[in-house]
């Protein structure tokens, strides 16, 4: 049988290893099974997921599936990229179908994936496990922000300036940060719709209180967490501006919205610049339990 | 007409005035309010009329940007009036003319790092080729604005002169379909949007057949322009905005640029925020150095008096903006001081000056002076604190000079509290028949209440403001701001101090190890970039050399009911003491052990 390979990013949080689980239980839509699993790790975080990331290799293995562990560092972007990409090329055959678990996975890492899997012609399946429950914050400390290799747009000059569109998270600083780095013209926040996590209060009440009175901020409403993962939604407000406007994205908010950014970068935005704001300080406690799984084609 | 129409009526009339301070930021001005907004310094016109290499330094808000798109706007347009002229016969007196090119930095263009991952002499000559056509853009579209106005400043035979040349350096054919620098311009945009496509393509690997230099693409641009009539008694200033934006090897590629010297037909001008955030190697490994290959200007103001240079600005600045509201009003009378501490500051002047004459009958005239300014501003706030004890008591602050003072020498800062007086004024309908003056009260209300601001500010944390400024941070830094406002009152109330309203600092050394020095200045470096505070050169207190000294943004001191006048003078602090402030320590503070110095020439 056609065996997939699975890429993870290790993590604390405990959906780390019941996604897993889950993966090998065959409790998800996924029908083909894992042959192989890449997990990559951050250094620096590397004491953090040591546990976690002996416990799922053991778990993989026991079930017959080979695991590599890779590190990356962040604070060695370029090493890193290109460690991901070798391995990309190396681990995952030509037209291989590749399982992406964004789950706990740095949404810059989650670009390139998604990225360098399809320049190597690979169908990419991308795996989102919801946690139970959210504890605050899950980072902390933005550090400066910087546009993501081979995913940084091509910036017209004769355009009119920067429109940022983002959508926004628990993380409200991070949006401050790209605003006073990249100045936009105009920046666009999608504010999910909903109650879950207790969204109104933790996004929505934050977003009016910090950036509702300027005038050069305006929100939309989306809905990532809808089949689709708000992708219409994205497209429409890019098309508004793309004519005039050099468009930056970044996705601050729900995990599933990496996923639609990447679908609209897809079709036909490669002109759109994506950027990221890494952070400094993580919260050990950030989730817990493990939620819906959410699985999507690109 | 109905109270309830009039009321209206007045309402959007008087939201029609547009607020004459308003401080957005310079690209977002048009042409005309730069022109009408901007207020020369004669030094500086001096520097950047010139054919001098010069490198502007000041904070964000200090006035780089719309300096530089002001010289940009007002030498083109003397271009276009100029060649009108010549082509109706008029003029050709040969003398030199300045034209400005203005250059972003901070454009996302140059923001993008793919060039880092190539080996080091692909990654150099990237980042070289990229600034190369982005320069030939903003060049060739600044020189379209002279064509489009005078169509026939270049003759047929010009234009393909230069269609040629440039085509051959770009390796393709410059159609003439439209005219030449329009043409140039398009397909220089052309260029960087299909190199950005190679760039982002994850298999590609070296990028680029072709790769564009200064040497071979814009030297030969500007040897075309040198040889063409309308052209040639040009001096081309190309001036590059916040530097501090480009990376390592675009910072590498302009300092290679600067640090060529034998030429007078063009020069460079940039612009940065802080010193120590650019690097002055160039592509061959090395160095432009000031004085030799640029001229250093700051852009900042260690401002103690009102007829120092910052204070002669901060008030033409005001002026202008208040003649474009046709005020009537100079800046003084605009924005007057209260009354009462007109009054009170008198009196204790008089006090100061009778109480020093009797113990030294023989003084001169300057010592007495020199006095009167080191102390009776200090004894008015200590009357004033022991007569409101236990109350809030805060110093009325208002006046125009005041307000030059909480500029803390910055722009930006000065025309902040202006706006916002004028923004109340005029939410409060209380000017009906145009405005001559806001009136003291609401300039103390609007004074504490942005001090206020600042202060809340700091309790929140500036680490969201700050990339890499961590949440504990946030504390140490909140600390040690408000240990020094404690150390500041307390020196402000002793009779005893010698320098009493000095509230900048120099530090010394008292013994840190390197990485508890390394923590504290990264500390003063976090609070530099969220402007709460500003770094000066001044006088040394040994030996007459130069050192840097720190002051706190002087907007944080009204709701802490301080001086923000600060006296010609710093106190010096070490860098033990400083360090144990920000973890909540009291700063030491004995007037026989301290030293406070008066500073001389720091104008």
């Amino acid at each position: 049988m056609d065996k997939r390979t699975l890429i993870t990013f290790a993590s604390w949080e405990p959906r780390f290893l019941l996604g897993a689980k889950r993966l090998i239980e065959r409790k998800t839509p996924i029908e083909l099974p894992v042959g192989n699993v890449i997990i990559f790790y951050s250094k620096g975080l590397e004491t953090w997921t040591c546990g976690t990331r002996k416990q799922a290799s053991d778990l993989w293995e026991k079930n017959g599936v080979s695991v590599k562990q890779v590190e990356v560092s962040y604070e060695e972007p370029v090493k890193s990229w290109k460690k991901i990409r070798a391995e990309i090329n190396g681990v995952c055959k030509n037209g291989a179908r590749v399982i992406v678990d964004i789950s706990t996975m740095p949404r810059n890492t989650i670009f390139t994936i998604f990225q360098l899997l399809e320049a190597y012609g690979h169908t990419v399946v991308s795996v989102y496990n919801q946690p139970d429950k959210y504890k605050l914050p899950l980072c902390e400390d933005p550090e400066r922000p910087y546009l993501i290799f081979k995913m940084s747009g091509e910036f017209d000059v004769a355009k009119q300036g920067t429109v940022l569109i983002v959508t926004l998270g628990f993380n409200p600083e991070r949006l401050s940060t790209l605003i006073r780095y990249y100045e936009p013209v105009l920046t666009l926040v999608g504010l999910q719709e909903g109650e879950q996590f207790e969204n109104q209060l933790r996004t929505v009440k934050v977003y009016s209180e910090m950036f509702g009175a300027q005038s050069n901020v305006d929100c939309f409403d989306i809905d990532v967490y809808a089949e689709g993962r708000g992708y219409e939604t994205l497209t429409e407000v890019v098309t508004e501006y793309k004519s005039g406007y050099n468009i930056l994205m970044s996705s601050l908010g729900p995990k599933p919205s990496v996923v639609s950014m990447y679908r609209v970068y897809k079709a036909g935005n490669k002109d759109v610049g994506f950027c990221y704001v890494p952070m400094k300080t993580y919260n050990i406690k950030y989730s817990k339990g493990i939620g819906e799984t959410l699985v999507d084609l690109l | 007409m109905p109270a309830e129409t009039a009321d209206k009526f007045l309402e959007e009339i008087i939201m029609s005035v547009k607020n004459p301070f308003s401080f957005e930021a310079a690209t977002s001005l048009r042409d005309e309010e730069v022109v009408e907004w901007y207020v020369k310094d004669h030094n500086l016109s001096r520097a950047i009329l010139s054919k001098r290499n010069i490198l502007v330094i000041g904070n964000r808000g200090s006035g780089k940007t719309m300096m530089l798109k002001y010289y940009e706007i007002v030498t083109q347009r003397n271009a276009i009036e100029r060649t009108n002229k010549e082509s109706e016969g008029k003029r050709d007196d040969g003398e030199c003319e300045y034209f400005g090119v203005y250059i972003p930095c901070n454009d996302g263009l140059l923001l993008k790092r793919e060039s880092s991952l190539y080996e080091d002499i692909n990654s150099k000559a990237i980042s070289r080729h990229i600034l190369t056509l982005y320069l030939l853009y903003y060049f060739s579209k600044a020189l379209s604005r002279v064509e489009d106005a005078n169509p026939h400043v270049l003759s047929d035979e010009e234009e393909r002169s230069i269609r040629t040349t440039v085509g051959l350096s770009l390796g393709c054919n410059i159609s003439d379909e439209n005219r030449v620098f329009k043409s140039i311009s398009d397909i220089t945009r052309n260029i960087l949007i299909d190199d950005q496509v190679t760039l982002n393509n994850p298999n590609e690997e070296p990028p680029f057949k072709r790769y564009h230099a200064f040497e071979t693409l814009i030297y030969p641009f500007l040897a075309e322009l040198k040889d063409k009539e309308a052209f040639k008694d040009y001096h081309i200033m190309l001036m590059f905005d916040d530097v501090q934006y480009l990376d390592k090897y675009q910072m590498r590629t302009l300092n290679s640029w600067i640090s060529i010297r034998s030429h007078d037909y063009f020069s460079f001008k940039t612009t940065i925020t802080r010193k120590k955030d650019y690097e002055l190697f160039t592509l061959s490994d090395g160095a432009i150095m000031e004085g030799h290959d640029y001229s250093a200007i700051l852009l900042e103001y260690s401002m103690h008096y009102p007829t120092s240079d910052f204070g002669k600005l901060a008030r033409d600045v005001v002026k202008k903006r208040l003649e474009l509201i046709n005020s009537g009003s100079s800046p003084e009378s605009f924005f007057p001081m209260n009354p009462r501490l007109e009054v009170e500051l008198k009196e204790c002047e008089k006090r100061v000056k009778f109480e020093y004459l009797s113990e030294h009958p023989k003084a001169s005239r300057k010592q007495v002076n020199d006095h009167v300014y080191k102390y009776a501003p200090a004894i008015y706030f200590r009357d004033r604190y022991e007569r409101s004890r236990g109350k809030a008591g805060r110093p009325p602050y208002s006046g125009f000079d005041i307000l030059t003072y909480l500029s803390t020498g910055v722009i930006r800062n000065l025309l902040e509290p202006c706006f916002k007086m004028y923004d109340k004024v005029l939410d409060e309908h209380e000017s009906k028949n145009g405005m001559r003056l806001i009136r003291h009260g609401i300039q103390t209300r609007v004074i504490q209440e942005i001090s206020k601001e600042k202060w809340q500010v700091l309790r929140e944390g500036i680490s969201h403001l700050v990339p890499g400024c961590a949440k504990a941070e946030d504390k140490q830094i909140l600390n040690l701001f408000d240990q020094l406002a404690i150390l500041f009152r307390k020196r402000l109330l002793d009779p005893n101090a010698s320098e009493p309203r000095a509230n900048s600092f120099a530090i010394t050394e008292g013994g840190l190890s390197e990485e508890e020095r390394e923590h504290l200045f990264k500390l003063l470096d976090f609070a530099q970039q969220a402007q709460f505070l500003y770094v000066r050169l001044g006088t040394a207190k040994d030996y007459g050399g130069l050192e840097e000294y720190y002051v706190p943004n002087r907007m944080l001191w009204p709701a802490r009911g301080l001086d923000p006048h600060g006296q010609h003078a710093r106190i010096y602090l070490s860098d033990r003491v400083l360090l144990a402030a920000t973890i909540g320590q009291k700063i030491p503070y004995d007037p026989k052990d301290e030293v406070a110095q008066e500073v001389l020439f720091d104008g």
